[in-house]
């Protein structure tokens, strides 16, 4: 065995070239197998990871997975709206803890602008329920005050005290601006890695005041009247949506239906993390494909491996037939083929780690920064080995085919060398 | 009669379905002879070498070596059998390019306990066993023992072949026409030096060629289109 061993060691590295290029071939297949399963996984959580803490997402009726996307992911719009009546009236149900309206529709630069309160600095969660936490200065105070997520400082190069003039809608080039109240900067998040990265904060208030003078959609000035902004009582007539939380999980079921069954508005309660899963579910084709075109892969990888030893075997005839004349069995030889492209797979997959694990340490910095997508640089986990234990053991299995040739060959052959 | 080595008593071997290539009533080769074993190509050598070294088993007949009968045993004993106690050589090519000189040289030792043994009693060492049967046949020490075979002459090949065909001294060295692709000066060079190489492990030696010039080198000669009485292959 250890002879044999040798001898295989011995023949791939007189047969380097192609050798390294198999190897390669494999490594590049397994290190994007793995690769796939790192982003997937990674992706997954978080995505999941995007919102926690929270025990319902109440919007206007549409479908749970809209309004996930809009009220969390900052995806598409609102097909209605709820009213502030509606949203005192839950807010103010004995079994609610605490509430956070949210009102969306303006932008700035791209970056979309969120209506709240101060209880949304409060309350909200993500991830293993991490509150927010601040950077730089503090949340809004002030009418025209405007707190950033990280992302929004960063790329656009805000800081403190810097003013910011809000688009009305979305989009990064409305032409449309609420030019007339320019906002200031007085706090900046820490990142989070989730799409509160790229939003600006404002009080539900400053959302009121910068949509005075329009009139449905068109800026009309004058239009809301002559009164100074500091003796209007700026109550929003109606919000997005808002987030619940509750003082015991078990009245969840509770007040969802009874927000479904609401009367006097066509409201949706949903489950934050059901709506998330659907949501997943409906990317999971996605991510199966994405596995099953990285398997295929690795696949070729492997039949890449086979055709060189298939092809080399014929060359080799005359190695095969010296071995056999100097007291190699036939099962030998046919080991002889199995380690090499068990030895192959083996350096395939270790290179195959280094690239991936290379590639990250370069990578993740670059993720982070453009996708928001936080990677963690950690060993593989179980199903990581399972899927390589996999790949090895198919390379092991693949050396069959051309062990058993060569078994065949030298039981034919004989010690008759033929060319 | 001395202790035959070889002992074939009616063999006949052929393909499946095919004519006999082979019908030999009667060949005994006795210890430490010499024997040149001549016939044109086609006259079944390779078969018959075949034969005596376990590869193939024969149609009919019995076929004993070293007094053990290899037609009645099985591939695996075969295989065992032939390591311990055969020496093999052939035309050319005999090396593995990815090995050096000295490790082409004890490679059978590595498959074979017996001659492992044997060489390692001897010469104390396998590596001791190696350098000095190199440097009976003519391969100087240091300058070429530890590199590649490729930079070898063909004739220096050979030679490396017969060293290791020789190694743990084997009761009987087969060479396939090992001859054929020196010039003739180098040829009978070879040859001196095998057969006392043979003579001094006290090996059986059977030698196959077509050239019958080389025959008054050898105490016996077969001529195989006598011995073999199957049909000439057309």
């Amino acid at each position: 065995m250890k002879v044999v061993l040798m001898l295989a060691l011995r023949s791939l590295y007189n047969r380097r070239v192609t050798a390294i290029m198999t190897m390669i071939s494999i490594a590049v297949s397994v290190a994007l197998l793995l690769g796939v399963e790192k982003i997937r996984t990674e992706a997954k959580q978080s995505f999941s990871s995007t919102i926690s803490g929270t025990d319902l997402i109440i919007g206007a009726r549409s479908g749970s997975v809209q309004l996930l996307l809009y009220s969390v992911f900052r995806i598409g719009n609102a097909t209605n709206n709820i009213s502030w009546k509606s949203y005192q009236e839950i807010a103010s149900q004995p079994s609610v803890e605490w509430t956070i309206p949210i009102s969306l529709g303006d932008s700035h630069r791209g970056y979309r602008v969120l209506g709240t309160t101060g209880d949304y600095f409060k309350y909200y969660r993500y991830g293993r329920k991490h509150p927010l936490v601040f950077r730089d200065g503090h949340p809004f105070v002030a009418l025209h005050d405007v707190v950033l997520g990280a992302e929004v400082a960063q790329t656009l190069g805000y800081q403190l005290g810097q003013k910011v003039i809000i688009s009305h809608g979305i989009g990064s080039t409305s032409f449309s601006k609420h030019k007339d109240q320019p906002f200031t900067v007085v706090g900046i998040l820490k990142p989070t890695g989730t799409p509160l990265d790229r939003t600006l904060h404002v009080s539900l208030a400053a959302i009121e005041a910068i949509h005075i003078d329009w009139q449905s959609g068109t800026y009309i000035p004058g239009s809301g009247g002559t009164t100074p902004l500091s003796e209007r009582k700026l109550e929003p007539k109606q919000i997005t949506a808002m987030l619940v939380g509750l003082k015991s999980k078990l009245s969840t079921f509770q007040l969802q239906r009874s927000v479904n069954n609401y009367r006097k508005e066509a409201l949706q309660a949903i489950l934050p993390g059901v709506a998330l899963q659907e949501l997943w579910g409906m990317l999971g084709v996605v991510e199966s494909t994405l596995l099953v075109i990285s398997g295929f892969v690795v696949a070729t990888g492997l039949f890449g491996m086979l055709t060189v030893l298939m092809t080399s075997l014929t060359e080799r005839r005359r190695e095969m037939a010296i071995l056999r004349s100097v007291g190699v069995r036939p099962w030998q030889v046919c080991l002889l083929l199995v380690l090499e492209t068990g030895g192959l797979t083996l350096a395939g997959i270790v290179l195959a780690m280094l690239f991936l694990y290379g590639g990250l340490a370069i990578c993740i910095p670059l993720i982070e920064s453009h996708l928001g997508l936080y990677l963690e640089l950690s060993l593989p986990g179980l199903y990581e080995l399972k899927l390589l234990l996999l790949v090895f053991v198919t390379g092991l299995l693949c050396g069959l085919i051309p062990g058993y040739t060569a078994y065949r060959y030298s039981l034919a052959d004989g010690m008759t060398v033929r060319l | 009669m001395k202790n035959a080595v070889i002992e074939l008593d009616k063999v006949v071997f052929g393909w499946p379905e095919g004519q006999p290539v082979l019908d030999i009533p009667a060949l005994n080769v006795a210890a430490a002879e010499r024997v040149f074993v001549k016939g044109p190509s086609g006259s079944g050598k390779s078969t018959l070498l075949n034969l005596i070294a376990g590869i193939h088993t024969p149609l009919q007949g019995r076929i004993c070596v070293l007094g053990q009968a290899l037609h009645s045993q099985g591939s695996a004993w075969r295989d065992n059998f032939r390591a311990d106690h055969i020496g093999l050589i052939f035309q050319q090519f005999n090396l593995l390019p990815y090995l050096s000189v000295l490790e082409n040289v004890m490679l059978p030792c590595r498959f074979s306990m017996a001659r492992n043994t044997r060489a390692t009693e001897r010469y104390g060492s396998l590596e001791n066993a190696a350098t000095q049967l190199l440097e009976h046949l003519g391969i100087p020490r240091d300058s070429l023992h530890r590199r590649g075979v490729t930079r070898l002459s063909i004739g220096q090949q050979q030679r490396v072949a017969a060293a290791r065909a020789l190694i743990g001294s084997p009761e009987l060295v087969i060479a396939d026409e090992p001859t054929s692709a020196l010039d003739s000066d180098s040829r009978n060079a070879f040859l001196e030096l095998l057969i006392r190489e043979c003579d001094l492990s006290e090996s059986t030696l059977v030698f196959v060629s077509h050239d019958s010039s080389l025959e008054t080198h050898f105490s016996q000669v077969i001529s195989l289109r006598d011995l073999n009485h199957a049909k000439e292959l057309v």
